[in-house]
């Protein structure tokens, strides 16, 4: 959670007994760590990205596919009739380097096919076919350069400006292996409830799957007016793999926007609440709440339950007041409490605490798109902004991850994956879970990639 | 236990309870007896295609039994067998559990049991020809592995159960009656059920896999070899044709005649 207001600004709106929604911290540090982003730096470093980019690594095998060489004695017809003879499929010749592409016969496995290859003198060279992948690395060109939290390699975080933060490799929420395994499903919906989202953000314009809804204005048009939620949205699920921009957690997961706080960053326990049932009842299956408030209150509660029963994974932010848990993250059984890391895994000094806290995800410098009215002219428009808020949106991104190859799930199950799953980073300190990383830092990749049975 | 292996392990019955038949009537009548008892290795190598899998995978099942031949009178024969067998595959997924899993190697122990039967309908000097029928069913006892490297304890629990069904005629040549070779070409079929069980924390699951009915056809060449008056050598080896694919079986054993 960051907002740029101030300590007066709080105490005006507890005075008047609102029931206000925070959207960023107290401490007035943290609202400098917004930074916006000059163009020109970028442009220089996504070639040097893009020159050093490291071939494909050999990946697992592809079922029932082989490449077969043939000594170069054997004519390429006689080659090619000769799988055809053994029934192979799809025999495609790749002719420059004498190589045929095959798929192996019906309910033959590809031992059996190699196997076959293997005995007949003609074959120069047999060996199954394999799955390249990306090396984790989608094309958005500041996903290698400033995503640390997707990915850290380690090394120093060059913000503009004069801010540069030391990283450890690792320290990162092992986005690249879980991608393998899925990207999500478009079927998915995140509902971001928060000051809208940026409709026509590169990031976010396919995304979207309506114009939203707007509970601080009683309208059908959830524009960001803020920044917060464009910003939000963008980590959890930024169009990836464009060759523009960020990229998201859940890559084809949808985004549906609903503002619940005014420009100002703020908004009432009553949107709030409106907001989480419409979602819920639009067919969200996972709810972002990057927000939150002092007070605990029945009906927010009764919200967050609803939503629950209803098969939604609510995700809420802890807050940024280095204080208690703020609701509806406090609300321990319907919704998962959301701490923030920085880029050595350690907790970030702002992040609330509590018994209420189930994990951490990366919250300190984490780059994600704003609309192009907030950049300014000049800038492109993204930013790098730290908070609780933002650890949240990479949690949400895994849901609908998780989501989109198990639908079945409840998500009472969802909540335990992404608990159970998580690295306990601070073990060390704090062995098991604890009140101020819950479980530990998120791994996408042990929640989604198989455990290998050994 | 499942649906089909309620099946598999109904038509063991049935076969016990004939073969069992088959004692009680040779205890009663003096031309019926045991005939030989013996303990047999076999292996068996088979391609099968698990349902909603796009690829088949290679199931291998070698088992150490003991067996019991009951000869009813010259031409007919049961066989009762019981062991230990250890059954594995090659890699499946199982993305249907909370934490999904992959089983890369590995095998799991199981109980096998056998009944067959062998009837010889013709004789020509010391040719025979007959058919034979024979039912192989493992039931899986469970296998565990801890789940490492989460926030909380859990384990795995996978039970592999399977059941081959064969039936075709033989032809064989007992001659010198020291060495006799026999000839079975056969159909196949194999019914399997992989069942998965995970824990961890309040998380549970269970997936299960199933190969229903899964056909092939064999050919098979068996030679028993007559030590002496009362022991023999049974060695036995056979091609799986199944679709595109070759699969193997193997089976040694040592047998004695009462």
């Amino acid at each position: 959670m960051i907002r740029p207001a101030s300590k007066p600004f709080r105490a005006a709106l507890a005075a008047a007994a609102l029931l206000a929604l925070a959207l960023g911290p107290s401490d007035e540090s943290w609202a400098q760590a917004r930074r916006r982003v000059d163009p020109a730096p970028l442009k220089k470093k996504q070639a040097a990205r893009i020159e050093k980019r490291a071939p494909g690594t050999a990946g697992p095998k592809a079922p029932g596919r082989l490449l077969v060489r043939f000594k170069e004695e054997v004519p390429p017809d006689t080659a090619a009739g000769l799988l055809q003879a053994f029934r192979f499929r799809d025999v495609r010749e790749i002719a420059p380097l004498g190589i045929f592409a095959v798929k192996t016969p019906e309910s033959v496995s590809v031992e059996e096919a190699l196997a076959v290859l293997s005995r007949n003198p003609d074959v120069a060279r047999a060996g199954p076919d394999r799955r390249v992948r990306l090396c984790a690395t989608p094309n958005d060109p500041y996903f290698v350069r400033f995503q640390y939290n997707l990915s850290n390699r380690g090394g120093t975080l060059d913000i503009s400006g004069n801010i540069r933060i030391e990283m450890t490799a690792g320290a990162d929420i092992k986005a690249g292996p879980a991608w393998d395994e899925t990207r999500g499903d478009p079927a998915v919906v995140i509902a971001v409830l928060d000051s809208g989202v940026d409709m026509t953000h590169v990031e976010l314009a396919g995304k979207v799957v309506s114009t939203g809804r707007d509970f601080a204005n009683d309208d059908f048009d959830a524009t960001d007016d803020n920044s917060h939620g464009t910003h939000v949205a963008g980590i959890a699920a930024a169009d990836t793999d464009n060759g523009q921009g960020i990229a998201g957690v859940a890559w084809d997961a949808a985004i549906l926007p609903v503002k619940v706080v005014e420009a100002d960053g703020t908004g009432l326990y009553s949107w709030v609440i409106e907001g989480i049932v419409w979602a819920a009842d639009e067919g969200a299956r996972v709810i972002n709440l990057s927000l939150g408030g002092d007070e605990p209150d029945d009906f927010l509660e009764d919200a967050c339950r609803y939503a629950f029963e209803k098969g939604v994974v609510v995700i809420a932010a802890a807050g940024n007041e280095n204080a208690s848990v703020l609701y509806p993250a406090a609300y321990d059984r319907y919704v998962l409490a959301v701490a923030a890391t920085d880029a050595k895994d350690r907790r970030a000094p702002f992040s609330n605490f509590g018994p209420e806290i189930d994990a951490a995800a990366p919250g300190i410098y984490i780059l994600g798109p704003c609309p192009q009215w907030y950049a300014g002219e000049g800038y492109l428009p993204y930013l790098f902004v730290s908070g609780t808020s933002q650890a949240t949106a990479h949690v949400s991104g895994l849901a609908a991850l998780v989501l989109g190859v198990k639908p079945w799930l409840t998500p009472a199950e969802i909540m335990n994956i992404i608990r159970y799953t998580a690295d306990d980073v601070n073990k060390a300190e704090k062995p098991g879970r604890d009140n101020e990383l819950g479980y530990g830092r998120i791994n996408m990749e042990r929640a989604l990639v198989p455990y290998v049975l050994r | 236990m499942s649906i089909p292996s309620r099946r598999f392990m109904a038509a063991l019955l049935v076969f016990g309870a004939w073969g069992l038949a088959a004692v009680r009537t040779a205890s009663a009548a003096p031309d019926r007896t045991l005939d030989t008892a013996g303990l047999v290795f076999e292996f068996l190598g088979r391609t099968l295609a698990w349902e909603g899998e796009e690829t088949p995978s290679r199931m291998t099942g070698p088992a150490l039994a003991v067996r019991q031949d009951i000869r009813v009178d010259d031409g007919l024969a049961f066989s009762l067998s019981a062991g230990l067998a250890l059954s594995g595959f090659d890699e499946l997924v199982f993305r249907g559990l909370p934490i999904s899993l992959e089983y890369g190697s590995g095998t799991m122990p199981g109980l096998v049991f056998g009944a067959g039967v062998r009837s010889r309908f013709l004789r020509i000097g010391g040719v025979g020809i007959g058919g034979v029928g024979r039912l192989t069913a493992v039931y899986g006892l469970a296998k565990k592995w801890p789940l490492e490297g989460f926030a909380v304890p859990g384990d795995s629990v996978g039970r592999l159960s399977w059941a081959e069904a064969s039936v075709g005629p033989y032809l064989s040549y007992d001659r010198s009656g020291k060495f006799v070779p026999t000839l079975e070409i056969s159909a196949r079929w194999l019914w399997a059920r992989l069942r998965m069980d995970q824990d961890l924390g309040d998380l549970s699951g269970t997936e299960s896999k199933k190969v229903a009915a899964d056909p092939a056809a064999a050919v098979s060449v068996e030679g028993e070899y007559r030590l002496s008056g009362s022991a023999a050598l049974r060695v036995r080896g056979g091609v799986l044709l199944r679709g595109g694919a070759t699969d193997i079986e193997a089976a040694a054993g040592f047998h004695y005649r009462f």
